[in-house]
């Protein structure tokens, strides 16, 4: 169904299920596999479930049923901190605690890499180095983080990640509340990360970025897997009207997918 | 290659500015401590201090057993519980991401400050030697188990302070019951002045009895740096950092239950100090908050000793309590910063 070779995989979900404390399902049976240099786009409609995943993947909640993989080995085998030198993750909120500065921030990427009460080492230091350059947040490196803007913040907590260099980047919404040319910047980083052979998973909420950025979309329903593939395969009017109860039209014909919304189809549906 | 070299040099005085007021806040507790040595009701010449300090039992000179038995004491006992407020409260802010955060929030001082006033009301305090910081080190010791038992284990930070205010009240309320019982105006007025913290004839055995305590759980949180800088970008991120969040929550319980639970058992509520340390100390740290640790320890040592001397300077008859000088001091200087604070956001 995946189309990708577990054993080849970069990070497999195995029939994930997550369910609250009172057996409300979150996730149902959950299986797909990424593979490096895979860019794969994680939609849905709001509560489908897609932060969850996230976080069952990033290993920051246990899954109720089934288990992740990182490179074929189960994530709860996994040390701590190899498992923080090869998975990243990117939340959807951009909070920054104290006024940090963006290199020091940055730095943070390296916390499992470094022993306690030892300084940074020359890879460190090239690391953290090659994420801002790539990101380019060089010219920031001496602000506060609480002095930046949405767009320049974005970069920098995507920098903290690369940081890591991680083999998995898992991004919430990265590109949520951020102007056009921002989203275009961070995805065409997402896609230079992608060309660096790291295999990236993110949620997205717009329907034609992700169907051009991605090489392909899992689309979640309801905590179960709807659809899953290349963005032709996924996006069609019936899925979108099934998934998001929007009418749309699509059109594959130019050089992109373009996907117009018309209207809802239900006015008040709350569910 | 330029803006490499740039965002280096930029860590570089980072690193150095840390290390320049780590050092500067060291000399500065240092010195504050041999004033201390000098400062009190009988005048003693230096010369007199030192040489009194470097010679061994010397029991029938009046200004050995002043400079030994009295202002060693006291003055070891500020540094001690200073730095455990300063490092207890830089340790707790940086946890919880909050610049309020106090190390009494966690139930610490309360539980310590109703196990000492049991002692009183009991009687204790008559019948056993050091009955008080025992009784002060339990009661800190069973409010924090019982903080941390209703929070559950590895529960949020917001449900530990939410724990933790609910436990200091309830503490707070035991001790004003046991005040309010209390078998006679004496007894009540001894604990009121107990509580409001002070260091006035404390012996080297107050010393033996907290200094272990304080600098064990000083030591404990000075190892929760790397999990503090990961906190500031959020819970989600430091676990995926390789932060272990629980073994960082129980360490820091246990750290500030034993350095902020044995300081008060030994000198009674000593206020605003924890919340006050950090803050000042923060421009200094580049906004690391793991930087905040060590600078917290000589900073929050520096004031209390600092506090404890002018004591002595401007009400030498009859010492005004500790606690009330660094509360009057505190209040006003908490409010400069909440005024300075405003329109800038940390949360």
């Amino acid at each position: 169904m995946s189309g990708v070779d577990t054993a080849s995989a970069s990070l497999t979900a195995e029939k994930i299920a997550l369910a609250h404390g009172k057996g409300e399902a979150l996730l149902r049976d959950v299986s797909f596999a990424v593979a490096p240099g895979e860019l794969i786009g994680l939609v849905g409609a709001n509560g489908a479930g897609k932060s969850s995943l996230m976080h069952v993947l990033a290993g920051l909640r246990a899954p109720t049923e089934g288990r992740v993989l990182l490179h074929g080995e189960p994530l709860d085998d996994i040390d701590r901190s190899d498992r923080a030198q090869k998975l990243a993750y990117l939340p959807q909120t951009r909070a920054v605690h104290w006024p940090l500065k963006v290199r020091d921030l940055v730095a943070l990427g390296r916390l499992p890499y470094r022993r306690p009460f030892m300084g940074m080492s020359g890879t460190d230091r090239e690391a953290i180095e090659r994420a801002m350059s790539m990101t380019h947040t060089l010219g920031l490196a001496g602000r506060q983080a609480d002095t930046l803007s949405g767009g320049e913040l974005a970069r920098v907590l995507l920098a903290r990640a690369l940081a890591q260099t991680p083999t998995v980047l898992l991004a919430d919404e990265p590109i949520a509340a951020l102007d056009p040319a921002y989203q275009f910047r961070i995805l065409n980083l997402l896609r230079r990360a992608v060309d660096q052979g790291i295999a990236v998973l993110a949620v997205f909420h717009d329907l034609p970025l992700a169907a051009r950025y991605c090489d392909r979309l899992i689309l979640l329903h309801d905590g179960a897997l709807h659809a899953m593939g290349t963005p032709q395969e996924v996006l069609t009017e019936a899925t979108v009207e099934t998934v998001y109860g929007i009418k749309v039209e699509i059109d594959d014909t130019g050089n992109w997918l373009s996907v117009t919304p018309i209207d809802v189809t239900d006015e008040d549906a709350t569910a | 290659m330029s803006e490499t070299r740039i965002i280096e040099a930029e860590a570089q005085s980072g690193e150095q500015l840390y290390r320049r007021s780590l050092a500067g806040l060291i000399a500065l507790t240092f010195g504050l401590f041999l004033l201390s040595l000098i400062i009190g009701p009988a005048h003693l010449s230096p010369v007199e201090v030192f040489r009194a300090l470097f010679t061994r039992d010397d029991t029938a000179s009046a200004v050995w057993l002043i400079v030994r038995e009295i202002r060693l004491p006291r003055s070891i006992l500020a540094v001690l519980v200073g730095g455990a407020l300063g490092v207890s409260g830089a340790a707790l802010q940086g946890y919880l991401r909050n610049p309020l955060a106090e190390p009494g929030i966690i139930g610490a001082s309360g539980g310590a400050a109703l196990g000492a006033v049991l002692a009183f009301y009991f009687g204790l305090s008559y019948a056993i030697p050091f009955a008080v910081p025992f009784a002060g080190l339990l009661g800190a010791g069973a409010a924090v188990i019982t903080v941390y038992l209703l929070a559950g284990h590895g529960s949020r930070p917001l449900t530990l302070i939410l724990a933790g205010v609910a436990i200091s009240a309830f503490t707070a309320a035991l001790t004003s019951l046991t005040l309010s019982l209390s078998p006679n105006p004496f007894a009540m007025s001894e604990v009121v002045f107990w509580l409001m913290g002070s260091l006035a004839d404390r012996s080297m055995n107050h010393v033996y009895l907290a200094a272990p305590l304080i600098l064990a759980g000083c030591a404990l949180l000075l190892t929760l740096g790397r999990a503090i800088d990961g906190l500031s970008l959020g819970e989600d991120v430091a676990a995926n950092l390789g932060v272990n969040l629980r073994r960082t929550q129980i360490l820091l319980i246990l750290g500030i239950a034993m350095s902020v639970g044995a300081a008060t058992a030994v000198a009674g509520a000593i206020a605003f100090v924890g919340l006050i340390a950090p803050h000042i100390l923060r421009p200094f740290t580049d906004g690391r908050p793991s930087r905040t640790l060590s600078l917290s320890f000589f900073g929050g040592a520096s004031l209390v000793i600092a506090a404890d001397c002018l004591i002595r300077v401007i009400t030498p008859e009859r010492e005004l309590n500790l606690g009330v000088l660094t509360a009057l001091l505190g209040a006003p200087f908490f409010l400069v910063l909440i005024l300075r604070m405003r329109g800038r956001d940390f949360a």
